[in-house]
């Protein structure tokens, strides 16, 4: 498995730091400096708002994405499951994460037919064109690439569904007749829904649906359609058990740092081994790679701890502990900058309390750092990094 | 303070003990018998262990009676355990001091072991018991409670409602003032101490602590029964429960977990679901990863219990609250959200398995 692509924040933090020197340094200050008060709250709210949209559509996409792999688990002696009533199950979550072109969520797929469909979730604040046009890049990619997948897919068994909330159906079936194209045949909208408890059983209310409006599609005929006909039935899909991801690799960092913080004070309560706030760089690794439902995310779950930490420090809302003075296993050491006496709940409180606060501090100290770059590159042009000058020998 | 004596008798039941002990009270029992109630998710050979592992013993062997003991103070608690396999339920049966002995020893026995907790009877319970005894017997007098408003009440109040309040009431007109602050002043009882002349006097509170002061134990057992039912439908609820890995697809490993339920009393709305949110951040749990989605009206989070070191996810729509165990789920834990939930965001909040009456052997 690949590792994860460096995010733009961390490219221009580590820039800067391969690159510091005096003139960055002082530019740097001098920029935070001059920003007047106006201009930071501006951006400490425009970057609040990007944070509370980004850390709900993060949680929504949790929520969707966990009701339709439920819906196509394989469980055994569930009988209900759209899996026993089709054959159609869960194989991957993003599928396309070796391809930076593609894009889809949930691979679905019966491998001994050849058959394969590709979920997209529409995104609270995205348009259905872009999704739309997701779904044909990645229906095009699996036809370009056969066994991309490791099974043999059949040329005419290549489908999508765009997963939506039920008051975006009708928009996201326009989008797929306007821009769907040659693919639009093969593009299907699936609805899920919370329905009220309370009516006529103790389950758990949530539905997928499958939303046909086009007339080419109810005249659809194929080897699909019996999984259309089974979700064209409104099939409950959370047969009141849940599925528990604590996170997804792309889920929102403050997340991250809730799971994170929740699952260091517990281990530390447990093994007694160092102070609640203590933690090693391994142990994040760890829980990570364990949380990810997929085996094999080692690198992935590697590169999203130095995301992390790198993120944390610059925020200081850990800092790195040079020497070991407790007995937590690994071998690089950090702490959460949050007093160690305090309980566990006060310690997941102090650490979680300020941080869209910490994190909109640390977006406008990133775009100092940006500026800064582009003056110090006007001025001397481009310079070679200390990592250069370190790998070059010189 | 040594707990009474039994000699050298075998007691072939829970009854035959009660027997002895209904007719032997007024020779044997220093002042008060009390008998704490608690539920379990062990066999009797784990509960020991578990006891054990509290540092207590079981000294002696009675036939269907064990006794147990702890060192305390510069004595031992001690009680005597009846263990009521089929149900999960146990009975401990002493003479001790309440403030000492009981509330120091047994009671902490019961909060801190593992797979252990009392019994808990909510106060609606306790105010429905109270009713029973009245109906059932004209004469019956409550001569002593404790009644709580708390924030998570239902019912109404004619003074100040968004006042938290206690009232400690003493008087042989009990029965007829329990009506008269739970209207004036939205109260319900915690504990409360009910007197049939001739019959029993006993107390009860929500800890599921029983001192009978005078009187026959099947007839106090009788009244038990109808305590026990929530908090045994709670542990049915919990029982229900599971916590699996599925290993799906192309090598994922996907956790999975049948959730218990309370069920509420009315339905949440919005802002109802918002102020629920914050009743927990409030409280001793900690919720992280909170998502509420108004579309929807359901929030979710995952919780941390700092008592059990423990996590459990949690999910409340408009009318059901949903407890989802992980990895190492514990009973205990359950039932303490469970009176959580009771007490702070809805009193009128049941378990939604409609277990059967847990009729007890000893009545």
């Amino acid at each position: 498995m690949n590792g994860l692509p460096d995010p733009e924040w961390y490219e221009v933090l580590t820039d800067f730091n391969d690159n510091r020197n005096d003139f960055l340094e002082d530019r740097f200050e001098e920029i935070l400096e001059n920003k007047d008060d106006d201009e930071a709250d501006e951006l400490r709210e425009q970057f609040g708002t990007r944070y509370d949209n980004r850390r709900s559509a993060s949680q929504h996409r949790k929520n969707a994405l966990t009701t339709v792999m439920g819906a196509f688990l394989n469980r055994h002696g569930d009988n209900g499951s759209i899996y026993q009533q089709t054959g159609w199950e869960f194989r991957e979550l993003e599928p396309f994460e070796m391809d930076d072109e593609l894009e889809a969520d949930i691979l679905l797929a019966k491998p001994e037919e050849g058959k394969t469909l590709l979920v997209l979730l529409l995104p609270k604040r995205e348009s259905p064109d872009t999704v739309v046009q997701k779904s044909k890049e990645a229906v095009e990619g699996v036809e370009n690439n056969l066994s991309i997948f490791g099974y043999q897919t059949d040329r005419d068994e290549i489908h999508s569904a765009i997963v939506v909330n039920p008051s975006r159906d009708e928009e996201t079936n326009r989008a797929i007749d306007a821009e769907g194209g040659a693919y639009k045949q093969e593009i299907f909208v699936w609805r899920v829904f919370d329905v009220e408890d309370g009516s006529d059983d103790d389950q758990e209310r949530k539905k997928l649906d499958y939303y046909a409006d086009l007339d080419s599609q109810l005249q659809q005929t194929g080897p699909n359609m019996h999984l259309l006909d089974v979700l064209e039935d409104e099939v409950t899909i959370q047969r009141d058990r849940g599925i528990l991801p604590d996170f997804f690799i792309t889920s929102h960092h403050s997340i991250y740092l809730e799971h994170i913080v929740g699952h260091v004070v517990q281990r530390r309560e447990d093994k007694d081994d160092g102070p609640l706030t203590h933690f090693s760089r391994e142990e994040i690794v760890d829980y990570i790679e364990d949380t990810l439902f997929e085996r094999g995310v080692s690198e992935e779950a590697s590169d999203k701890t130095d995301h992390l930490l790198e993120r944390w420090e610059q925020m200081e809302a850990i800092t790195g502990i040079k020497d070991r003075r407790n007995d937590i296993d690994g071998t690089k050491f950090y702490r959460f900058t949050v007093n160690g006496k305090l309980s566990q709940d006060n310690v997941i409180e102090a650490v979680t309390d300020n941080y869209l606060e910490q994190t909109s501090e640390f977006y406008i100290e990133v775009e100092a750092m940006r500026e800064a770059l582009d003056d110090y590159r006007d001025e001397y042009g481009e310079q070679s990094t200390l990592r250069e000058l370190a790998s070059s020998g010189s | 303070m040594e707990i009474f004596g039994v000699g050298d008798r075998t007691f072939e039941s829970r009854s035959s003990f009660h027997s002895y002990l209904s007719e032997n009270h007024d020779d044997i029992v220093q002042g008060n018998l009390y008998i704490c109630a608690g539920i379990t998710e062990h066999s009797e050979e784990e509960f020991i262990d578990v006891i054990e592992s509290e540092g207590w013993e079981r000294t002696e062997s009675f036939g269907h009676i064990d006794s147990i003991e702890t060192e305390y103070g510069d004595g031992a608690a001690k009680a005597y355990l009846s263990f009521d396999h089929d149900r999960g339920l146990f009975f401990l049966y002493t003479d001790q001091r309440k403030s000492e002995e009981i509330d120091k020893a047994l009671l902490k026995l019961l909060k801190n072991g593992d797979g252990l907790h009392y019994l808990y009877i909510g106060p609606r319970i306790i105010r429905d018991l109270c009713d029973g005894v009245r109906n059932e017997w004209e004469s019956s007098k409550v001569t002593t409670f404790i009644a709580k408003r708390t924030p998570g009440t239902e019912i109404g109040a004619r003074k100040r409602p968004d006042t938290n309040r206690t009232i400690n009431y003493y008087g042989d007109d009990g029965m007829e003032a329990l009506d008269e602050v739970e209207r004036e002043y939205g109260v319900l009882p915690h504990t409360v101490e009910l007197h049939i002349p001739a019959e029993l006097r006993f107390r009860v509170n929500k800890e599921g602590v029983f001192t009978l002061k005078q009187g026959s134990m099947s007839v106090l057992f009788g009244y038990m029964n109808s305590c026990i039912s929530q908090t045994f439908a709670m542990k049915e609820e919990y029982d229900e429960t599971d916590f699996k890995v599925l290993k799906v697809g192309n090598g994922y490993d996907v956790p999975e977990s049948k959730p218990a339920t309370i069920e509420l009393s009315h339905s949440l709305s919005t802002q109802e679901l918002k102020e629920a949110r914050e009743t927990i951040n409030n409280s001793d749990y900690t919720m992280l990863d909170v998502y509420l989605d108004e579309s929807s009206r359901t929030l979710s989070a995952k919780v941390f219990d700092s008592d059990e070191n423990l996590f459990f996810n949690l999910r409340i729509s408009s009318t059901k609250l949903r407890v989802f165990p992980r990895e190492e789920s514990e009973m205990e834990v359950f039932l303490r959200f469970f009176e959580f939930v009771q007490t702070e965001i809805d009193d009128k909040a049941e378990p939604q398995q409609n277990a059967e009456p847990a009729l007890l052997e000893g009545a």
